[in-house]
């Protein structure tokens, strides 16, 4: 509403410091003032109301911009039911926002798009949430790529796909690290090469952590960049491009690992029985264990012989498939010979590590019924998710239905904190079994671990679940355990109710 | 769902319920298991529950009631909010958990003794209202002008100070010089000019450009100093534009005073709705109609105070049959409901319009803006109108947003409360939508918008 600037310039100045000589209105206008009686600051003011009307009134319209965007191309999944939509706008408002990866998995299970207003959201979700990343890609469609490339150059940029060389080479860092997992989830040669690309003029920083991206579509055509990685000046990088290595079965990195193994360790058939021995006579690390991202000097704090140290570092990169074949072994035979060696936890753990970066399932299954109280916590976190959930649940079931006293340093706690995938109604019953089990006048209120654990356990058994807990408090009708126990409890439901809501709004 | 209650959700107790933290209450109560005793039998459910009181409190819902206008429950806790967290629980666990009631032929006796009773209230006389007599409204009005006159009596000096001191030194003025006047025309009962002072651009944030800034302070105190003027001749103006004035100033025709008025019956489509501060804890709710019989624009207003929640039954894209009353205005829009009440048409088994619907009356950017020229001729004091616009194109012009018509022509879109139109974008996907939104002169805020044959809240987007 523009007015006259030498109205806004008396105005500005005051009519006490200024002769106020007042700008000709225009006609109509001053045949209006002319009828006005008052000081020149009534005058003023009734000229800038009426200016600011008129102005007002007579708005024209401004002129759009040409051309058009052009229109993004038809996404054919259904659009998620706008009840199921009620819950992710809530979701991404922060209420009950540890429900959200739920909702994604649930929406693309069916088949369903995302409501498009809340693509926004999702699409900053997608650059600042990177461990959405896989439930994300696969749910945003053609319009959330149309809107990434509406934006140009922003946050969304990871999702273009009219421009990626300029992206990936103008993007700031968050935005190509998202860029790179959003191209090998669609198409990793290409991720691949983006990098290869600009490989020599990034950062030691930058290329160990692009270089992470990689296990999104990993596969053995990645081999040769890899292996070059591992001549990089920074120890950072080596380590990275190596732990991908151990994930491509058959890599020539493997065969080194399994080499080095097989020279460290052998089998001794005699009168005593079988067992396993260190060759300490060989244990010398040599160039190639630096260029593979391994350590060369013996650590100070460890109580292992050199040979049981060097073994430590490269066992969790042979694949156990690779013993069997090697000592015409059964996995149980495999697991017995283990047992008894001095160095039986690193044994256990680098099998288990072993078995996760091959994918054998069924060693690492073999290892949760018979050594789950061994393994370590990190490992059981990236183990457990890769692992068939039915048969996960098996593994450790029979550990909670052991007698057992239910506290935090159970064997299957740790493991229970750790399964983030959908548990069986057995499970939970289980779980719900066990913690139920502790409820006695000694234990008025739930230890922090056993709250994690009722959280956790909100977030992954069926929604359905059993009001089990909940039942058993009210039957043992103690005042004294009413309080922690309901609370935790009750936010336990609360949770689960939540989720079930959320999951039946997507089939109304 | 369940069948004891058909047709309602967690969504519609929500609504039902005074505020928020009643739900999130009764959320924490609707576990069977900390109910003492659950039934119904299937006209009533009722329930009871040991709370802090020493008796359980007993908790009924009559059934029956549940979709009329009266619904009728009770709760013998003492909560003042009503309805309290124990009634919405009962209702969530009935509409969620049915199973959980176990079913009797006959009511419990405490249920049975409130019905009676209730029966007995029904049967009464119902009590004459007391209506103030011709004399004594005429009294109260006099009394009010008087007061309004006394107050601009006031404010107009202290206007002209303003400018005789320059709007340089107004600049600087801490925020209670403005607030402490505006609380005086609180005082003097006109607080629609409270609120025009209080939404002036005055604070630190608004500094930045001086000229932006002082073209807008000089046009909003000359549109109130038109106003001061205007009620100096308030007996000459016919009558339509008194009652606009009357709005302007915060004292609007009251609902009573229009007993007995014709109402415009029509099937009224929800275009949009916009929640807002009205004033220090009052809040605003702003729902727009549009009749699709005849075509006329409707604002319900509603207010509350605090936390309280505004019935949101009504959601934009579905229609209601209503008559409306519209305030006596030179541009009418204001109107409340008379009748059956303001309830959606249930029966429908569609309630909102189809999907292939786009209203008429979507209109061009010089259309809608040539229809609020002759709005505000008609009422200077205008604040904001509906604009219904379609098809039209969201457009990001360099940090700021516009929407654009087949012509070419565009409107901008109101910074900051819709600086990121992104979702809107995201809606059209390049294809034209539909937009609704309240237009205030200069810029549009946008509301609702139709796209692809769905009807989106925008105003749910804001709080992320």
């Amino acid at each position: 509403m523009p007015l006259p600037d030498v109205l806004i310039a008396l105005a500005t100045l005051g009519t006490a410091h200024s002769p106020a000589e007042l700008p000709p209105p225009p006609a109509a206008l001053g045949e209006l003032l002319g009828q006005v009686e008052g000081p020149p600051e009534a005058q003023i003011l009734l000229l800038a109301g009426a200016l600011s009307l008129q102005e007002m009134a007579g708005r024209q319209p401004a002129k759009g911009v040409e051309p058009l965007p052009a229109t993004s191309a038809p996404d054919d999944r259904p659009r998620a039911p706008e009840a199921a939509a009620r819950y992710l706008l809530q979701m991404l408002g922060g209420e009950h926002k540890e429900v959200l990866p739920e909702w994604l998995a649930a929406a693309h299970a069916r088949g369903q798009r995302p409501p498009e207003e809340l693509l926004p959201y999702l699409l900053d979700l997608g650059l600042k949430r990177a461990e959405l990343r896989p439930l994300l890609f696969p749910l945003l469609g053609p319009r959330a790529i149309w809107l990434a490339e509406q934006a140009g150059m922003g946050s969304w940029a990871y999702f273009r796909l009219d421009d990626v060389e300029s992206v990936w080479q103008q993007a700031e860092s968050p935005v190509r690290a998202a860029l790179l997992a959003h191209l090998r989830w669609r198409d990793p040669a290409r991720g691949r090469e983006l990098l290869a690309s600009t490989w020599r003029s990034e950062g030691a920083r930058q290329r160990e952590k692009f270089l992470q991206e990689l296990a999104q579509g990993l596969g053995p055509e990645d081999e040769p960049f890899l292996e070059a990685a591992l001549d990089d000046r920074a120890r950072g990088v080596r380590l990275a491009a190596g732990e991908l290595l151990a994930l491509i079965p058959g890599s020539a990195f493997n065969r080194r690992m399994a080499e080095r193994a097989t020279a460290l360790l052998s089998l001794r058939r005699g009168w005593r029985g079988t067992r396993l021995s260190l060759n300490d006579e060989v244990a010398r690390a040599d160039a190639t264990w630096d260029r593979d991202g391994l350590p060369v000097e013996l650590s100070q704090d460890t109580t292992l012989t050199k040979a049981g140290w060097m073994l430590q570092q490269v066992l969790p990169y042979v694949p156990p498939v690779y013993w069997l074949r090697l000592w015409q072994v059964k996995p149980d035979e495999l697991l017995a010979l283990a047992r008894p060696a001095p160095d039986e936890h690193h044994f256990l753990n680098g099998l288990g590590w072993a078995s996760y970066r091959a994918g054998d399932d069924d060693f690492a299954l073999l290892l949760l019924c018979e050594a789950l109280p061994e393994l370590d916590d990190d490992l059981l976190r990236r183990l457990l998710p890769q692992l068939p959930a039915a048969r996960l649940d098996g593994a450790l079931l029979p550990w909670l239905q052991r007698r057992e006293v239910f506290t935090p340093k159970h064997p299957a706690f740790a493991a229970l904190l750790a399964d983030s995938q959908p548990w069986s109604h057995e499970l939970a019953a289980a779980v719900i079994a066990a913690v139920s089990s502790t409820l006695h006048p000694a234990n008025i209120n739930p230890s922090p671990e056993m709250k994690s654990l009722l959280q956790h356990l909100a977030l992954h058994a069926p929604p359905e679940t059993s009001r089990g807990l909940l039942a058993r408090l009210q039957a043992q009708n103690r005042p004294e355990l009413q309080k922690g126990w309901k609370k935790a409890a009750g936010e336990m439901r609360l949770a689960l109710d939540y989720r079930r809501r959320m999951l039946g709004a997507f089939d109304r | 769902m369940s069948d004891l209650m058909p047709g309602w959700d967690t969504s519609r107790i929500a609504s039902f319920a005074p505020d928020g933290a009643a739900v999130k209450a009764a959320r924490r109560l609707a576990l069977p298991e900390k109910w003492a005793s659950l039934g119904s039998d299937r006209t009533t459910a009722w329930g009871t529950f040991q709370g802090s009181g020493r008796k359980p409190y007993q908790v009924m819902l009559d059934l029956r009631t549940v979709d009329a206008d009266r619904f009728t429950y009770r709760c013998t806790c003492p909560s003042r909010k009503q309805p309290c967290k124990h009634v919405l629980a009962l209702l969530l666990i009935a509409a969620e958990q049915p199973e959980t009631l176990s079913v009797k032929e006959e009511p419990v006796s405490f249920v049975a003794a409130w019905l009676e009773k209730q029966v007995q209230t029904a049967t009464q006389e119902p009590k004459a209202k007391r209506t103030p007599s011709t004399k004594q409204q005429e009294k109260s009005v006099a009394a009010r002008m008087e007061k309004i006159a006394a107050g601009l009596g006031e404010l107009e000096p202290w206007l002209l100070d303003v400018v005789r001191h320059g709007l340089g030194d107004a600049r600087l003025k801490a925020i209670p010089f403005w607030t402490a006047r505006a609380a005086r025309l609180v005082d003097a009962q006109a607080p629609g000019l409270a609120t025009r002072l209080r939404t002036l651009p005055i604070g630190a944030h608004h500094r930045a450009n001086h000229h932006a800034w002082a073209n807008r302070m000089l046009a909003s105190l000359g549109q109130l100093y038109l106003i001061v003027h205007a009620f100096r001749q308030y007996d000459s103006l016919p009558a339509p534009l008194q009652a606009d004035l009357r709005t302007a100033l915060g004292w609007p025709t009251r609902q009573e005073e229009l007993a007995g008025a014709p109402a415009v019956t029509d099937r009224w489509l929800v275009l949009g709705r916009r929640e807002e501060l009205a004033e220090e804890r009052l809040r605003q709710q702003r729902l727009w109609l549009l009749g699709l019989e005849t075509g006329r624009f409707a604002l319900i207003l509603e207010f509350a105070f605090g936390n309280a929640a505004f019935d949101t039954t009504l959601q934009p894209g579905e229609t209601v049959e209503a008559g409306l009353v519209f305030y006596p205005s030179s541009a009418p829009l204001r109107a409340f409901a008379v009748g059956a009440g303001f309830k959606p048409a249930r029966t429908e088994p569609n309630r909102t319009v189809g999907a292939g619907f786009k209203p008429a009356q979507a209109t061009s950017v010089r259309n809608a803006l040539q229809a609020y020229a002759r709005a505000l001729a008609a009422n200077p004091w205008l604040i904001q109108v509906p604009f219904l616009l379609g098809p039209v194109w969201p457009q990001r012009v360099g940090d700021g947003w516009l929407v654009q018509d087949e012509a070419g022509e565009a409107l901008p879109l109101l910074a900051p409360y819709y600086y990121q139109g992104w979702p809107l974008l995201a809606l059209s996907g390049g294809q034209p939508l539909t937009l609704f939104g309240e237009w205030n002169g200069a810029a549009l805020l946008p509301l609702t918008a139709l796209a692809d044959g769905r009807w989106v809240d925008l105003t749910k987007l804001e709080a992320h």
